[in-house]
């Protein structure tokens, strides 16, 4: 067997007068991937944190692999590896260094620790920058490394709290590729992600939270469909227009941030809409087919916009 | 990508792996290891050597005159107040430490292993003493130049050195509990270098309790930092030792008592 | 824009960013109070008996003046942040001159030093500091105080544009600042000091500047300490602004 999964039932969890979970239940089977989707604030770090035993719940329940983190922590700690949201690596120690301190704290002795430390430098494509300090290390490689530290003793299920925010493409790709190595292994993974794209990637089963409860669960395809298909994206002029021909013709269609969208689309609607601009006159500037986004899915599963919208909020300089 | 795959099977470790003397300080004893390696050692140069120093020299160039006129040895008065300043320092460095340790993430990390759950205090500890030690040493080596010396035997030296280090610790559970409860270390470090100054000037580290203004005298005379210098120079001096460093002794057990509290409750609420 | 108008903005956007961070407000005034009562309370029976005078008179225009220089930390601090930060290739792209933001800076932050000084000297006041000279000597003595901020001012923007990190910053500023208080004729009469450190207390420019400052609040030579003040002041001016302007420009 795999060794375990994990289980919450009625997890609540409040900060002051802030309900930051309430009423969350989800499974992870035993060799699973499920991924905790949810926007800003949504409560996933909070989940990630009751789950490892750092935050006391304030309600419900929740084990891993069997040990209840409320009566039995240190079964919790013993089965469960952690990697938090932000990359918590010494940099002024090299890649190394981390790796075999984490393995000693871990009761390695030294010599199985400096060969588990080089075999996962290796592994991780760290070899080259192995005996560098991390601080020189590029944001993808920090990453790998974070992600190394856990798993330098095996546990059987792992917890990756947004393993590729603040990531670019290629340093995403290659955390996707780790994330799939760890799930061919049959390690049961929890993951969390502000990503769509990246949960119906990697995740078997999808959790979708918002303000601190369960919105939705199942697989990615069944999300998918909730949402009904891609959304056709049509940008032009006038958009009074173009809204009044378009809602002639089709279902959901909807202004939104400057464009007008038709949710629930496919080829057969692009083609629709084509020919329903060219009778009315109207020259589109751009047409096309995308995936929906996170916010598209919230609006079909909760009806309501999602508090804050995905990407990076850029500090303000100045005043 | 075969990540994990190794030939170093460790799962599930048996539950109680945690617990016990060994791994409490077997483990902390490689946390401090990490937090030595961590500090620069420029940083350490110029923070517990050179500016000690400095202060030595500084203070007894500016205030010694006016002592003895006053009938006080500043020489044999002062290294006390300074190894007690620098404690003090040690203690913000160890809040510094916390809150930056909180700020990586590396405190939340150490919290979610599989390790006894005092360790992160024990290696804090560890490397703090020796901080302190290293203070300690640049300080009395100074004083001794100057003019300092332990009158009363090398058992009462070593108890100097002991009471000093002691007293770095329980202030130390002090800073700590509001440097675990926060997430930027340079702005605690900040406060408490404005905050320890009361105290400790407000104390008969830098001038006898008798030269302060009447109203605020007996404050002076009856405070925990007043009674750890007393100790501190009874042990130095010789003379009558027991009831001061009982004094002291009582005094810090308290501090510690509270501050532990303190700071177990902030420990276990770091994320 | 001209650049006087640019500075003004500038100056006043220094300015704002000070009164709204109240960590910066609370370190660079509470933080000297702190020190002149304390100062007050510990040395202040001994250096009254064993001096002629009142130990405020002289404790808090030394107080009033490391606030100056000890405000210049965080000038260099806030100048090193804004380079590092890129703003000011922002206000360059905005077709604002380099010359006006220097200016910017160290108007803004002289204002801020003045204002600083003037609550201190408030503050001061409950704990017995007077001005006995007449008002024009008041204004003098702020103008003192301008005269000496301007010199750690150019310092800080000097370290600020040469240093590497915000520790070296604050490093390269808080050794000097501290190292001037100590060796000053502020906490106690130079005659206190020993005798092969009295010429370098004496040539300290906070020493000089408290003594002029002694004299325009309570009484005393005035003429020649505010001579040497401005004798440090040329002195900076003519060896920093350069060097600010090289770095910088
Ligand atoms: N220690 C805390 N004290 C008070 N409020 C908290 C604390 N930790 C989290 N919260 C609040 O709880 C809510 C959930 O936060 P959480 O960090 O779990 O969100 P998240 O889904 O991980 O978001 P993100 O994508 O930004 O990481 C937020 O409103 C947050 O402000
Ligand atoms: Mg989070």
């Amino acid at each position: 067997m795999h060794g375990g999964g994990v289980e919450v039932e009625g997890l609540r969890k409040v900060f002051g007068k802030k309900t930051a979970l309430e009423e969350v239940s989800f499974t992870v089977e035993p060799g699973a991937v499920v991924g905790l989707l949810g926007p800003n604030g949504a409560g996933k770090t909070t989940a990630v944190n009751c789950l490892s035993t750092l935050l006391p719940l304030d309600g419900g329940r929740a084990s891993v692999a069997g040990h209840d983190v409320t009566r039995d922590p240190a079964g919790v700690r013993a089965s469960l590896a952690l990697t938090g949201q932000f990359a918590a690596v010494d940099d002024v120690l090299t890649g190394r260094q981390n790796l075999v301190l984490f393995g000693r704290l871990l009761k390695l002795d030294r010599p199985a620790a400096a060969a588990r430390a080089e075999e996962l430098l290796t592994a991780f494509g760290l070899g080259a920058a192995a005996d560098q300090p991390v601080k020189s290390y590029s944001g993808g490689m920090r990453r790998r490394l974070d992600l190394a530290a856990s798993l330098v003793v095996k546990r059987p299920v792992v917890v990756l709290d947004e393993p590729t925010t603040g990531l670019d493409p290629a340093g995403r790709q290659e955390m996707w590729d780790v994330v799939a190595g760890l799930r061919e292994e049959g390690v049961t993974l929890l993951l969390t992600t502000q990503y769509l794209e990246e949960a119906d990637r990697l995740a078997d089963r999808i959790v979708l939270i918002d303000h601190g409860r369960v919105v939705a669960e199942g697989t990615p395809g069944e999300l998918k469909k909730r949402v009904g298909g891609q959304v056709c994206e049509v940008v032009a002029e006038p958009r009074e227009q173009v809204l009044r021909t378009l809602r002639e013709r089709l279902e959901g269609v909807e202004e939104s941030g400057g464009t007008v969208t038709v949710r629930g689309a496919d080829s057969d609607t692009l083609a629709e809409v084509v020919a329903a601009l060219r009778e009315a006159g109207i020259e589109a500037d751009d047409i096309r087919l995308r995936r929906p986004t996170l916010d598209e899915v919230f609006f079909a599963l909760t009806g309501h916009r999602s508090g804050q919208r995905r990407g990076e909020e850029r500090e303000e300089v100045g005043s | 990508m075969t990540a994990s795959t190794g030939t170093v099977p460790a799962t599930g470790a048996a539950p109680s792996s945690e617990a016990g003397l060994a791994n409490l300080f077997g483990q902390g004893l490689l946390l401090a290891g990490r937090n030595i390696r961590l500090t620069s050692a420029a940083d350490t140069v110029s923070t517990m050597v050179v500016f000690p120093v400095i202060f030595v020299f500084g203070f007894l160039a500016l205030f010694g005159n006016l002592l003895r006129t006053h009938g006080v040895d500043y020489a044999q008065f002062l290294p006390p107040a300074i190894v007690v300043q620098w404690m003090f320092s040690v203690a913000i460095g160890a809040a510094f430490a916390f809150a930056a340790d909180r700020r990586s993430g590396m405190l939340a990390r150490y919290r979610s292993l599989a390790i006894s759950r005092g360790a992160v205090v024990v290696g804090r500890m560890a490397a703090d003493s020796l901080r302190a030690l290293l203070a300690i040493a640049v300080i009395v080596a100074t004083g001794y130049v100057a003019g300092f010396r332990f009158q009363a035997g090398p058992l009462a030296a070593l108890g100097f050195v002991a009471l000093a280090v002691a007293f770095a610790l329980a202030v130390s559970a002090g800073t700590s509990a509001l440097g675990l409860v926060s997430r930027d270390p340079e702005t605690v470090s900040a406060t408490l270098h404005v905050l320890y100054l009361p105290p400790l000037m407000v104390s008969s580290a830098f001038v006898p309790a008798d030269a302060f203004p009447a109203w605020i005298e007996p404050f002076v005379r009856h405070q925990p930092v007043t009674a750890v210098l007393d100790a501190l120079r009874a042990l130095a001096e010789g003379g009558p030792t027991a009831g001061p460093v009982l004094k002291a002794v009582v005094w810090l057990a308290g501090l510690l008592a509270v501050f532990s509290i303190a700071a177990v409750q902030a420990f276990r609420r770091a994320t | 824009m001209n650049t006087i108008t640019e500075t003004g903005l500038l100056a006043g956007r220094t300015l704002r960013r000070f009164a709204k961070s109240p960590q910066l407000v609370a370190d660079s005034v509470l933080f000297p109070l702190i020190l002149l009562f304390l100062m007050l309370l510990v040395f202040g029976e001994l250096v009254d008996q064993a001096a002629h005078g009142r130990y405020i008179d002289r404790l808090a225009p030394v107080i009033v003046l490391f606030s100056a220089a000890y405000g210049a930390v965080g000038t260099g601090l806030g100048f090193f942040t804004d380079l590092r930060g890129g703003i000011v290739d922002r206000f360059r792209a905005m077709n604002i001159s380099r010359v006006s933001v220097l200016a910017g800076r160290i108007t803004g932050d002289l204002v801020r030093a003045v204002l600083v000084a003037v609550v201190t000297t408030a503050v001061a006041y409950l704990a017995g500091f007077r001005f006995t000279q007449g008002p024009l000597a008041a204004l003098g003595f702020f103008a003192v105080v301008a005269l000496f901020a301007w010199i750690f001012l150019w310092l800080a923007v000097v370290v600020a544009t040469s240093a590497s990190s915000e520790q070296a910053v604050s490093g390269a500023l808080n050794t000097p600042v501290t190292l001037l208080l100590f060796l000053s004729s502020g906490f106690v009469p130079v005659e206190q000091f020993p005798g092969w450190l009295q010429p370098v207390v004496r040539a300290n420019p906070l020493s000089l500047a408290g003594d002029a400052l002694v004299g325009l609040s309570s009484g005393g030579p005035v003429l020649l300490p505010v001579l040497f003040t401005a004798a440090w002041a040329v002195a900076a001016t003519a060896i920093l602004v350069p060097l600010a302007v090289r770095r910088f420009g």
